[in-house]
């Protein structure tokens, strides 16, 4: 089986992967905020900065804030899956090098340095969710930027070096193309 | 461009049809296409070679430079 063989092969399934991700994502983050108070304690604090002192539940008001702010990171990510799955639709049809693949290469690049923002955005304002039933003063405000934050920027970096690569890689191809 | 390329003469001289130059040379239509045209960026030395043996010409037939302002 030859590159371009397995390239469709596998971006194929990718794409299928992808689709499936862009309506779980948004679900498993409805459902999360929609049913928070009843889920156990170590699948909450993986996604959350701050704990109360006394566990309570949280309000209607919190969970609808919470999931409003949750959006945030939530479109970049979407907005990311649905780029790379553009990227892996081209590719399924065997169009490797093209214009389109630059943009989109640099866009999900842009998603992801997007997601590292918003994502900061959304820890803090859920660390002060976790603690707003907290007496005055225990409150909490945690801003950070973790090591997964880190990366993802690193990564996006990585991306935006590679739309360059790709667009020297489009030019050739067009060279190649126009090459009697 | 200030290169003209006189394919299509040629072939006209040679009462050859494009399609079977390309047979013949062992491009595509749409290759042939686009050196007539003359938006091919580039020719390769094997493919003048085989039109130059099939169309009994020299490349300096095909191939013709002209100043810019003679445009």
């Amino acid at each position: 089986m030859d590159n371009l063989s397995k390239i469709k092969i596998f971006s194929k399934q990718f794409y299928f992967l992808l689709s499936f991700l862009l309506i779980a994502i948004p679900l498993f983050n409805i459902g999360f905020w929609t049913l928070i108070n009843y889920l156990p304690e170590t699948l909450i604090n993986i996604n959350t900065a701050g704990n109360p002192i006394t566990p309570t539940k949280l309000t209607i008001e919190l969970q609808l804030i919470g999931f409003i702010v949750s959006l945030l990171p939530l479109a970049a990510l979407l907005y990311c899956i649905i780029n790379i799955r553009k990227l892996f639709s081209f590719y399924s049809k065997g169009v490797i090098f093209s214009f389109e693949h630059v943009i989109l290469f640099k866009k999900t690049a842009r998603a992801l340095m997007l997601w590292v923002v918003f994502k900061i955005v959304y820890d803090s304002a859920v660390s002060v969710i976790f603690t707003f039933s907290n007496p005055p003063g225990q409150r909490l405000l945690k801003i950070g930027l973790s090591s997964g934050e880190i990366t993802t920027l690193f990564v996006g970096g990585i991306i935006f070096i590679i739309a360059w690569v790709m667009d020297e890689g489009r030019i050739l191809n067009e060279e190649k193309e126009l090459t009697v | 461009m200030t290169i003209n390329i006189n394919l299509d003469v040629i072939l006209a001289k040679r009462k050859m049809k494009s399609n079977e130059l390309a047979r013949l040379v062992g491009i595509t239509e749409q290759n042939l296409s686009i050196l007539k045209t003359g938006k091919a960026r580039a020719i390769r030395i094997s493919t003048m070679d085989a039109i130059c043996r099939h169309l009994e010409c020299q490349p300096g037939d095909i191939l013709e430079y002209i100043k810019d302002d003679q445009e």
